[in-house]
């Protein structure tokens, strides 16, 4: 029987989770080395219920992962935006979402899950042309159509990769 | 001649004035100095023409040192520097314009008629209006020190006074000069957005970098949900803008994230990483300054590129530690004997260039480095296209003038392995029907039995030869090829990888080009009349191939 623990997400509501899922965070494991056996809940307050269960989903999954998975070396050998299929149905939600398992995947320290949100973002953005980067990801065009047509020019060279 | 004892005049004027002024409240001085701003700059300005004469006589008062000091050259150009600091539009707002048009009755030359409104100077000014006419009509006479005193006291009272005064006097005017502000404002603004007064590029534009630089505080907007036109001027403004920010992740994510996103990015893809630099200003910024992760590009990049020898000519592998071929040293002897310069330095060691170490050369730009330092590229193939005249023979029964003229057009491609591996083909076929398919894996003879026999692929395929490739740090690339149904010779090709304005080092050069005789160790030289230098293309085939991440 596998031993577990307690999580308070922000909002108050209580998971409770395997420990060895839970210590894919970086931050909880070393808060349970440092504290040794809790009974309590553990306080996350900067996630709130719906993330944390998301994180947690996410941890379960890859509870297995050899924690070396994401080191340099693999890292470029591997294609920087490739991401295994049930990582890319685990990302398809949206873009609070999205947003919102980033952040929280980096206040919890679990460095693969960080990756794997920063490399959807990075598909969102690869092979788009800069308008519908815009429309993707609302954001305002505050350039002056010379100051766009200049910039272009000037990044043209970059194509050729 | 008039104009010098009326200039002498005047300085005697001053000067009296002056040392009346130092006697008697020399604890008005600084009380100058903090004085608001307004008031003071029209007056100052308005009087330099005149000054500027008066100046080498003495600094004698600090009141006049400060004179000198704050007043602009170019009034109409400055002032809204000046003034303007609180906003970009401001020069073509009519805030602007009341601190920054000088009132034009001073000028000592002209505009009689407005000064003597109110004759006694006497005669205690009360309004605003009354003020600033009383000491318009000082600094008329010259009348310095009271001049600036009630100029003070009209804009304490009124700090608009001089529009009011404008606008009874000179509404025609006020007008031009506002509009001559609005054209040199524009001016103005790029100066002072770099402190550098830059040699524009083309049609005023600043440069790129720096556009670039002014880019730098601003952050990424987010579109609105009703859509608010475009407005995007001041922070100021964009409080004040109805309608709800829609989400925007980019713009929310915290700067650190968002350069870990873009990091993915650009290492999956330099290109759309750059091109997001197009999508706005913030964005722009940072993919052009972020030097992390060009670093980090460029070392990967360059990391792929072949420094020595990596393989046979046929392909297979040269084992790992490889401290210098002996056939290498006899290739370099027998290029001693070339009559080419280049060649003659012979090479004792290959220097693997240190990325950090090249640093340097691109202005320690790692941005540039990517840009501009000589590589080779895998995702596509070099093209060189040539052509030839050749006189054609008249057809016995053609009844023509002229002797026929043949144009005959070739070309020569090469595609770069990472692994230090090359193909080299020359055909008539042109890159339509050569480079989507100019690869290994479809030249297997595996895949090539897929095409039927009359497909190009077939006809040129038998005529690719393979090769090896390397690269030195000055950009100099060797290759050697086989040559086929010829076992004892080899091709040695010399290039030089060159930058093309705009698109970077994407051209080859051709430096020497050899039949080398394995046998009997001959190196005879190539004319090369005809031969072009290769150009870089992007194969989209080829980027699939390699994973585009290169």
């Amino acid at each position: 029987m596998a031993v577990q623990i307690k999580l308070m997400s922000s909002d108050q509501a209580m998971l409770v989770v395997d420990k060895e899922v839970a210590e894919r965070s970086v931050l909880i494991k070393n808060m349970l080395d440092d504290i040794g056996e809790v009974d309590e809940a553990i306080p996350i307050p900067n996630v709130n219920e719906a993330v944390l269960k998301k994180v947690i989903e996410w941890c379960e999954h890859h509870k297995g992962d050899s924690p070396s998975t994401n080191d340099e070396e693999s890292d470029s050998r591997k294609r920087s935006t490739d991401i295994e299929e049930w990582d890319q149905k685990f990302m398809q939600v949206d873009q609070e979402m999205l947003f919102e398992i980033i952040l929280a995947a980096n206040y919890l320290d679990i460095k693969p899950l960080l990756d794997v949100g920063c490399k959807t973002v990075a598909n969102m953005i690869k092979g788009k042309s800069p308008e519908e980067i815009r429309k993707t990801f609302n954001i305002q065009n505050d350039f002056t159509a010379e100051e766009e047509e200049q910039i272009r020019r000037e990044n043209e060279w970059a194509e050729d990769r | 001649m008039a104009d010098e004892s009326e200039l002498s005049a005047f300085r005697r004027q001053w000067q009296a004035e002056v040392s009346a002024r130092k006697s008697g409240t020399s604890t008005k001085a600084p009380a100058a100095a903090v004085g608001p701003p307004k008031p003071r700059r029209p007056s100052t300005t308005q009087r330099r023409p005149s000054v500027t004469a008066a100046v080498p006589t003495a600094p004698t008062s600090p009141k006049q040192r400060r004179t000198s000091v704050t007043a602009p050259r170019r009034p109409s150009v400055t002032a809204p520097a000046s003034a303007g600091s609180s906003s970009v539009s401001a020069s073509t707002g009519p805030s602007a314009s009341t601190s920054t048009i000088p009132p034009p009755a001073p000028v000592p030359t002209g505009f009689p008629s407005p000064t003597p409104l109110k004759t006694g100077s006497k005669k205690t000014p009360q309004s605003a209006l009354e003020h600033y006419e009383a000491a318009v009509e000082h600094e008329a006479s010259g009348d310095l020190g009271e001049s600036l005193k009630l100029y003070r006291q009209a804009f304490r009272l009124d700090d608009r006074v001089d529009k009011v005064y404008k606008e009874k006097y000179f509404p025609a005017v006020k007008k031009t000069v506002d509009s001559a502000i609005a054209a040199a404002g524009g001016k103005t603004v790029v100066e002072k957005k770099d402190g550098v007064t830059e040699g524009k590029k083309d049609e005023g534009m600043p440069s790129m970098s720096e556009l670039v630089k002014s880019f730098a505080s601003l952050g990424i907007e987010a579109e609105r949900k009703p859509v608010v036109g475009g407005k995007k001027e001041t922070e100021t403004t964009e409080e004040e803008e109805e309608g709800e920010k829609k989400f925007c992740l980019l713009a929310e994510v915290p700067g650190e994230l968002l350069l870990q996103i873009l990091r993915h990015l650009a290492l999956a893809d330099v290109a759309a990483y750059v091109r997001l630099g197009q999508v706005c200003k913030h964005l722009c910024y940072v993919v052009s300054s972020e030097e992390s992760i060009w670093a980090e590009v460029t070392r990967r990049t360059f990391k792929k590129q072949v420094w020595e020898w990596k393989v046979e000519v046929d392909g297979t592998e040269l084992p790992e530690p490889e401290p210098f071929p002996e056939e290498l040293a006899e290739v370099s002897e027998e290029e001693a004997e070339g009559s080419d310069g280049e060649l003659a330095e012979g090479e004792p060691k290959r220097i693997i260039p240190v990325d950090n170490e090249e640093l340097e050369r691109y202005n320690g730009s790692w941005k540039e480095m990517f840009h501009l330092r000589p590589r080779l590229r895998f995702n596509g193939v070099y093209i060189s296209t040539c052509n030839y005249h050749r006189a054609g023979g008249h057809m016995g029964s053609a009844l023509t003038w002229g002797t026929p003229v043949h144009t005959v057009t070739y070309y020569r491609y090469l595609r770069f392995y990472p692994d230090g591996t090359l193909l080299s083909l020359l055909t008539t076929h042109g890159p339509a029907e050569v480079v989507y398919l100019f690869s290994k894996p479809s030249l297997l003879p595996a895949a090539l039995k897929g095409h039927p026999t009359t497909s190009a692929i077939a006809q040129w395929a038998p005529y690719v030869s393979r090769g090896r490739w390397r690269l030195d740090h000055e950009g100099r690339v060797d290759i050697e090829t086989e040559v086929r149904n010829l076992k004892r010779y080899l091709f040695r090709m010399q290039f030089r990888v060159r930058n093309v304005k705009g698109r970077g080092a994407v051209k080859l050069n051709w430096e020497g080009f050899w039949s080398w005789n394995k046998l009997t160790d001959d190196l005879a030289a190539f004319e090369g009349r005809n031969d072009k230098p290769f150009f870089f293309s992007r194969v989209v085939a080829a980027e699939k191939e390699m994973g585009v991440e290169l």
